[in-house]
């Protein structure tokens, strides 16, 4: 599902044009990654939360190279779904199996 | 993690910022969420733009331990949901560390992990101490003087404004390689030779 098929089914839903809800959307997101750009984590309830943390400087194998590399510090996002969202994706699989 | 900002913190700025109602902004969210969830059921992806990819990702069975107990047991196979933000996300997220590079370090050096992994604990959390010159890794090997060398050469490789060292760093495998391989053929046709003129 792409971003087109979300508004799709959310403007209709607010009673907003597809216009706004597609503004919307890029503001709010625009929002979430400042959080993350200042190391501020949220959940949003009923999906997750959202998170940053740093990977350390660290030495490792690159296959490509053959040799070891210091690889730098990097900063990364992290998702952690919530325990009702895993519960209805897990609940979906054990259906199928 | 610094900061923890509250659900109604993060609905106020984003209300603010939208200029919208609080009351709105929590409904939007609220169907933003279930159409995500929609999507992730329907679909196992979800593709929102700005943003990232939530996917649904197959986990297969493993053996693992019960963390109370000790116990061994075995954690079914699965479903779970994994999150990518974009690449311009990602590199926004890691905006202080996003001028540094990986860099080769000598195979003799990496003998000694604890000691190396000493190093990064203490250059890590700050950005500015970690320095992508190597000097750190000349400070360990100063013991042994044919180290100190390599990491000399290695030093002067790694000065900036010199993309042909740039491209020498590189492939340096491949050039030991060659040169190992010219030295072998250099070698048999000598004796090769010598054999021929004492026939």
């Amino acid at each position: 599902m792409n971003t087109g098929e979300v508004v799709d089914r959310l403007y209709g839903e607010l009673d907003i044009t597809k216009k706004d809800t597609k503004g919307y959307l890029k503001a709010m997101f625009e929002i979430w990654v400042e959080q993350l750009e200042s190391e501020r984590s949220f959940t949003i309830p009923g999906l997750g939360t959202f998170d940053t943390h740093t990977r350390e400087s660290h030495v490792s194998y690159n296959p490509y190279y053959q040799s070891y590399m210091q690889i730098p510090p990097k900063r990364v996002a992290n998702f952690k779904a919530s325990q009702d969202l895993k519960s209805l994706i897990e609940g979906e699989s054990a259906d199928e199996g | 993690m610094k900061d923890k900002l509250t659900y109604d913190q993060l609905t106020e700025l984003i209300a603010g910022e939208l200029e919208l109602s609080n009351r709105f902004t929590r409904k939007f969210i609220k169907q933003l969420v279930r159409v995500i969830r929609q999507g992730l059921v329907e679909d196992g992806k979800v593709n929102l733009s700005n943003l990232g990819i939530f996917e649904t990702k197959e986990v297969e069975a493993r053996e693992g331990r019960d963390p109370k107990t000790g116990e061994p047991i075995t954690i079914p196979a699965h479903k779970k949901v994994v999150f990518k933000p974009y690449k311009k996300v990602r590199e926004r997220i890691n905006q202080p560390y996003i001028e540094l590079e990986a860099e080769f370090v000598d195979s003799t050096e990496t003998e000694a992990e604890p000691e190396s992994e000493q190093q990064t604990e203490t250059t890590a959390p700050s950005p500015s101490s970690f320095s992508p010159s190597g000097e750190s890794t000349t400070e360990n090997t100063s013991s042994s003087s044919k180290r100190s060398i390599r990491s000399e050469s290695a030093k002067r490789l790694q000065s900036p404004g010199s993309p042909g060292f740039e491209w020498l760093k590189q492939h340096k495998s491949l050039i030991i390689r060659i040169a190992g391989l010219t030295t072998l053929i250099a070698a048999v046709g000598y004796s090769g030779y010598k054999w021929l003129k004492e026939e």
